[in-house]
């Protein structure tokens, strides 16, 4: 190359991968985040720390004995977060491994409570 | 100069491999301290009388007479890291075997969890080994060799984009009217704030200062002016927030803030250690 020539130098094999991976590392920490800021708080993989309270939902086991057993998160789940949908999984855990469940009844925040018979 | 001008030039720019090193080694300690955590969370998570909510069936889930192994793993790569021996694949095992464990349970997602991952990772891509390292001592050679900087640019753009992304989320009416720090700050104790303070207007007022910050700490850091400022806030940011906020939530915090601040390094400008002793050779491509 002469002194003075201004001409960039072609990437190498291996600078075009790094490009690849530089570019598409910075677009997925921008784009992820940036989604999931349209998410209810706190979102996973939003560096959404702090932001927002998920208060959880109450449930309550029906019992064939005719009994009501409260239900704590703490003996169900190894580590209780505030992004976790327990609607979607307690109701089914809750009638498998109690045995003489009959229904369970959740409780949500500005909700009329929720009747779920086992199966 | 264009845009793939720059990018070529940010991908060829090389540096002191010491900022990376000292990353490195407060990662690694991160990992150590998060290792222990993660052996008792784990082991709740594992239990099968507990609800699984793995985030991908096909994942083999580890049982728990396997978990000791996997938390040896765990601990081995993260001293391996902060020490420096092996350091490429030391950071490779740590960030797989992060990813593993948020991929085996929808309960084991933690944010500084998935930071440590993704730092871990750039640290094994970026030559975090030069200096300061077992593997240095091991090559023998007297003088640490300049690294590719680009990985730091990434890990100085992942620290921005954390604090950047938790200031925008935090923009909405439940955070600013103080709730969530009502809930999360410290009650009972030395240090837990006078009942006084926790009425709602301060706790607003707290709450904006609060995301203020994090806005403040993710452009500041990057500029000559404001750095300074940056780097005098941001460890008092942590250190409040570690002090302040729950003691159940006091490791998860410290650990963040210990990956956060080691970050910091790498905007520094002025040299750490002595600058003679970098040699700048040309033998690590970018």
């Amino acid at each position: 190359m002469r002194a003075g020539d201004r001409r960039p130098r072609p990437w190498t094999r291996r600078q075009v991968g790094v490009a690849v991976f530089f570019v598409a590392y910075l677009a997925v920490q921008l784009a992820v985040p940036s989604a999931k800021l349209w998410e209810p708080r706190p979102a996973r993989f939003g560096w959404q720390m702090f932001a927002g309270i998920a208060p959880a939902p109450r449930f309550a086991v029906a019992m064939a004995d005719g009994s009501t057993r409260e239900v704590a998160l703490a003996d169900h789940y190894g580590n209780p977060r505030a992004d976790l949908r327990y609607e979607d999984h307690l109701p089914g855990h809750l009638c498998r491994s109690l045995p003489g469940a009959r229904a369970v009844r959740l409780e949500r925040a500005g909700r009329e409570p929720e009747v779920r018979p086992c199966p | 100069m264009s845009l793939i001008g720059r990018l070529h030039e940010t991908l060829t720019a090389r540096m002191d491999p010491r900022p990376l090193a000292w990353v490195r080694i407060g990662v690694g300690a991160a990992a150590l301290l998060r290792g222990f955590e993660s052996w008792r969370v784990l082991g709740r998570v594992l239990d099968p009388d507990r609800v699984a909510l793995p985030f991908c069936e096909a994942l083999p889930r580890l049982s728990l007479e396997a978990l000791p192994l996997f938390i040896g793993g765990w601990l081995a790569a993260a001293l391996c890291l902060l020490l420096g021996w092996h350091t490429r694949l030391a950071g490779l095992a740590l960030s797989l075997a992060v990813a593993y464990a948020i991929a085996l349970d929808r309960q084991l997602y933690a944010s500084h969890l998935y930071l440590m991952g993704l730092l871990s990772l750039l640290l094994a891509l970026g030559g975090a080994g030069e200096a300061l390292s077992l593997d240095a001592l091991r090559r023998g050679s007297p003088a640490a060799r300049a690294i590719p900087s680009w990985p730091a640019a990434l890990l100085k753009a992942q620290l921005s984009i954390v604090y950047g992304f938790a200031a925008l989320a935090k923009l909405n009416p439940v955070y600013l009217s103080g709730a969530v720090l009502a809930v999360n700050l410290r009650h009972g104790g030395p240090l837990a704030l006078p009942e006084a303070l926790l009425a709602a207007p301060l706790l607003a007022a707290l709450a904006a200062g609060s995301v203020a910050l994090e806005a403040f700490l993710a452009l500041a850091l990057w500029s000559p002016r404001w750095r300074r400022a940056a780097l005098l806030l941001g460890p008092a940011f942590h250190a409040a927030m570690v002090l302040a906020i729950d003691p159940a939530l006091a490791l998860q915090i410290g650990v963040f803030a210990i990956e956060a601040l080691s970050l910091y390094l790498l905007f520094l400008e002025l040299p750490i250690g002595e600058p003679s002793a970098v040699a700048y050779s040309p033998q690590i491509g970018a």
